[in-house]
């Protein structure tokens, strides 16, 4: 049903049934309106993100965001605003730990200098030094393993957090 | 022309960075911030007049082909931010951005954070103002015209 052509021939946007825990709905968005060609045309901008530092998994996708990974399992793009990824990290039941004593599982966030959540990402490990290597999807861009400060993210104000 | 002009410019500046900034966005806020600091948003503000960068966005808001025109949607949206207000405001009011999947809101965004480049002058209304005598309370022409609001201050009237 999904996949019928608008008038413009592309194949219109589209939002699935996603709630927290408590079940309150969670604002989502699938984009279909580009092809993955298009976005992987993009995705050339990326590469200066290497390794050993960052490493690219598999191609772009519009359909699913950073936040999307983190807490809906690539099903689509979940909303972006501090309201909906706070509300969700709340009714999930995460709670924030320090950067010092974050572990695989762990959830990071990237918060900009006025505190509005850019990206999120799973910690995956800890390497040396306690820096913490991220499994992310950058935007409408592929999913990347990555030093928690190599990103196109802001790294200066990143928090952490871990289900109770 | 238009077109002619616009691949013209298209060829001379570089795109990586307001492409890596479209493709991994995940909130206008954070598009904003960086295309503000993208060289070839500046390129384009200084580059071409308002008229022609207002023509520019227009077409790749009611006609995207591309993810390409995307880009170039934004970089044309942002650098008119560059430009002067006076100018821009009026017409980029009128455009439905919603071509543009964050268009809209870096509109207000923009619209909120921009600063005026005219200012007014305002003729005070009572000789006291432009005396310079200190203003005090027993200064019956002022005094007229001072009012204690409701926190406390004192406000000209």
């Amino acid at each position: 049903m999904s996949s019928i052509l608008s008038p413009s021939g592309l194949r219109p946007d589209s939002k699935i049934e996603l709630r927290t825990r408590a079940n309150t709905p969670i604002d989502n968005l699938q984009a279909w309106q580009y092809s993955s060609f298009e976005w992987a045309q993009l995705g050339e901008s990326l590469k200066r993100f290497k390794e050993p530092y960052a490493k690219a998994l598999g191609s772009p996708s519009p359909v699913y965001n950073c936040h999307g990974l983190t807490f809906a399992s690539r099903r689509t793009a979940v909303d972006s605003s501090n309201e909906t990824v706070f509300r969700v990290l709340k009714e999930d039941d995460y709670e924030e730990v320090p950067q010092s004593d974050a572990r695989p599982g762990d959830v990071i966030l990237y918060l900009d200098a006025v505190g509005q959540a850019q990206h999120s990402g799973i910690v995956v490990d800890i390497i040396e030094r306690g820096v913490p290597k991220v499994w992310s999807k950058w935007g409408k861009g592929q999913e990347f393993i990555h030093h928690f400060w190599h990103c196109p993210f802001d790294p200066q104000y990143t928090k952490y957090y871990r289900l109770k | 022309m238009r077109q002619e002009k616009q691949l013209d410019l298209l060829d001379t500046i570089d795109l990586t960075k307001a492409n890596e900034a479209v493709l991994v966005a995940n909130t206008p806020s954070f598009l904003l911030d960086r295309l503000r600091k993208d060289a070839a948003v500046d390129y384009v503000s200084k580059s071409l007049k308002t008229p022609e960068i207002l023509e520019n966005l227009l077409f790749s808001v009611t006609r995207p082909i591309n993810v390409r025109d995307v880009v170039w949607g934004y970089i044309n949206l942002v650098a008119l931010g560059m430009k002067d207000p006076n100018e821009v405001w009026p017409e980029l009011n009128k455009l439905d951005l919603s071509g543009l999947e964050w268009g809209n809101q870096i509109r207000a965004q923009m619209k909120a954070e921009a600063v005026p480049t005219s200012s007014i002058d305002v003729k005070p209304r009572f000789g006291a103002m432009v005396s310079p005598a200190p203003a005090e309370a027993g200064n019956s022409s002022l005094s007229e015209t001072l009012q204690p609001n409701p926190d406390g201050r004192t406000i000209f009237t």
